[in-house]
């Protein structure tokens, strides 16, 4: 099926380079997140990455307690005062939040109200 | 603001093995950080997607409007107006015995889901019952059902269950078998269909224990006696015609799809998806309800994690105080019915516009006539809001099939699978979700111009009469795009830390 044969060269040489230009090198990036009384300030509260970035999340705290990153399962356990990083690739797109855990409100309704900020992976 | 308020007993799992790439480096920061690896339960009903950016709504809406043009002109002057067609395949035993192992299965999977739900444990993502129920049934069937065929009369365990102890009765010598032979009241119809639907949906998207496995086995058992009980009251088939919400559900649903089953299962029919729409008009005034709450519960699932409800909320809130309650239950029933009703009030309109132009038929007729060409609207809309939620939640039901009650067994090997959250990239997701819109508004506007030419003889009335069935597809279908992309979400402003 000769006939066949440069339209398929062509579909696979498109597709091949399709595949190939997204493999851009992935960027490192560093973000902060400063927990006061249980909330981060306003321009803290969407990270926003792209697939594939090497992200690192600086968090301090003013408050013990554990800070959660749903979807990719991470956990930090904060100390007052004391800096903590969340560094991870991101390897998944979608839009994942950061739920904080106070040490006082320890069991009180889990999972309720916005999230302390969130991330979004957002495809390349 | 409606939260669900999960009680979750945030127990740590061990680190996964299959935990996506990059676990490694985790492993080795954290370690090297001294961080505990732990990973953690997460709200059952979280969803990870990303709502699409402006340039897809705009396209989609774009398409939408003029393929909706496009294809009244190319139906209404090139299209010959005959009846559907139906290809009959032979099929000899293998639809009765298919059934029968479906039949049995069906009650299986009832069975163990309430037996995990009451005795499993209390964490819904380790408890098989939430996710059987609610990913696999409610997101999974509606959509295997649109596309294949209604296995639902197959797969409804309380169906086979009444059949057994029906036949059993019969056995021992009652003629009538398992029933007290009442009439079911033609009056109520189809209204406790309804007002079921919209009382699960409150059920499914309001109330805080859905998830909860305790909860839902309670829910599952309560109903499962009730349907019951109007089975055998009123006879199955009566019962489950008018007042088995999921039996409706799920036949109306069948009207799409491509396969229906002969009576007798000894054949297949064959037709294009969506023939079966507009085979029959909708029964009664409490059927075509019951499509507009298809169509609204279905949207209202969207609308809840997008700003424009908590503007709604408050706004709500202001003008009627007695509505704020702590849960969210109150307001969730009050959008939900608000959702419905201007759902219903916008194609009562349509209809009454289209009576002018269409002398000698009523509102209700034309009501009964369309309300089933909405339903494709509906499916696609289904699909674009589950499907990622479907692929990456789903994939639990792997872990727990090995582990349905969440008591550390391994019964097929998979108990430590965990769902991998990068199987569906965003971008795939949106294409998915534009694409499904725009597919079934296209088929929903098909289906209505086929219909009108068939019914109304001459093309010029059948043109006139589709213009307002026409724009209110536009402005379902339109909703349902802004629903899932970036307008709905986050018009106001970026600081969108919304979750659900």
């Amino acid at each position: 099926m000769t006939c066949l044969r440069v339209p398929l060269c062509f579909v696979s040489a498109a597709l091949f380079a399709a595949c190939t230009v997204n493999a851009a090198a992935a960027a490192e990036k560093a973000f902060a997140l400063d927990i006061a009384g249980g909330k981060v300030d306003a321009a803290q509260r969407v990270i926003k990455v792209e697939k594939g970035d090497a992200v690192r999340v600086r968090v301090t705290s003013d408050a013990p307690g554990e800070l959660h990153l749903h979807g990719y399962r991470l956990e930090l356990k904060m100390v007052a005062g004391t800096p903590a990083e969340f560094a991870f690739t991101a390897f998944a797109t979608g839009r994942y939040p950061f739920e904080w855990h106070g040490a006082a409100a320890a069991n009180a309704a889990p999972h309720r109200g916005p999230p302390l900020a969130t991330i979004e992976v957002r495809p390349k | 603001m409606i939260k669900k308020n999960h009680t979750i007993s945030p127990h740590p799992h061990p680190l996964p093995a299959h935990a996506g790439r990059g676990s490694l480096i985790q492993l080795l920061a954290h370690a090297a950080l001294g961080m505990p690896v732990l990973a953690f339960a997460h709200a059952f009903d979280e969803r990870y997607d990303l709502p699409a950016p402006l340039e897809y709504f705009e396209t989609g809406a774009a398409a939408v409007v003029i393929l909706s043009f496009v294809i009244a002109q190319l139906v209404i002057e090139h299209t010959p107006a005959t009846a559907p067609r139906v290809r009959r395949i032979e099929t000899g035993a293998l639809l009765p015995v298919l059934r029968l192992v479906t039949r049995a299965l069906g009650l299986l999977l009832f069975i163990v889901m309430v037996v995990a739900g009451l005795k499993g444990t209390t964490d819904p993502l380790m408890n098989l019952a939430p996710t059987l129920f609610w990913i696999l049934f409610w997101m999974g069937l509606p959509f295997a059902v649109a596309c294949i065929g209604n296995i639902w009369p197959a797969l409804d365990p309380w169906r086979t269950t009444y059949d057994i102890f029906d036949a059993l009765a019969r056995r021992a010598g009652f003629e009538r078998g398992l029933t007290f032979g009442w009439r079911y009241p033609t009056a109520l119809g189809a209204w406790p269909a309804v007002a079921l639907l919209l009382a699960f949906s409150w059920f499914e998207v309001a109330y805080a224990q859905a998830a909860v496995p305790y909860r839902l086995a309670c829910v599952a058992l309560t109903w499962s006696a009730f349907t019951l009980a109007g089975m055998i009251a009123f006879g199955a088939d009566a019962w489950q015609r008018n007042a088995d919400v999921f039996a409706l559900y799920f036949a109306t649903l069948g009207l799409f799809s491509p396969l229906t089953a002969d009576p007798d299962l000894r054949g297949i029919g064959v037709r294009a998806p969506g023939r079966g729409l507009i085979a029959r008009p909708a029964p009664a005034a409490a059927h075509v309800c019951f499509v507009i709450a298809m169509l609204s519960t279905v949207l209202f699932d969207g609308l809840l994690s997008g700003q424009f409800w908590l503007l709604a909320q408050n706004a709500l809130a202001r003008a009627l105080p007695w509505l704020a309650d702590a849960d969210g239950y109150r307001m969730g029933a009050a959008g939900l019915a608000g959702v419905w009703l201007a759902f219903l009030g916008a194609y009562a309109l349509t209809c009454a516009i289209t009576r002018l132009v269409i002398p000698g038929y009523g509102f209700g007729r034309i009501a009964r006539l369309f309300a089933y060409t909405l339903v494709p609207i509906a499916i696609a809309y289904n699909i674009a809001h589950n499907c990622a939620n479907f692929l990456v939640q789903g994939q639990q039901a792997l872990a727990l099939a090995s582990d349905p009650l969440g008591l550390k067994w391994d019964l097929f090997g998979t108990a430590n699978f965990r769902p991998d959250i990068g199987l569906v990239d965003a971008r795939v997701t949106w294409y998915v979700a534009v694409g499904a819109i725009v597919a079934g508004h296209v088929i929903a506007v098909w289906l209505a111009h086929r219909l009108a030419l068939r019914e109304f003889g001459t093309r010029r009335r059948a043109a006139l009469a589709t213009v307002p069935l026409t724009l209110l597809m536009v402005l379902y279908t339109v909703i349902s795009l802004s629903v899932i992309a970036e307008p709905m979400v986050t018009f106001n402003g970026p600081d969108a830390t919304i979750s659900r």
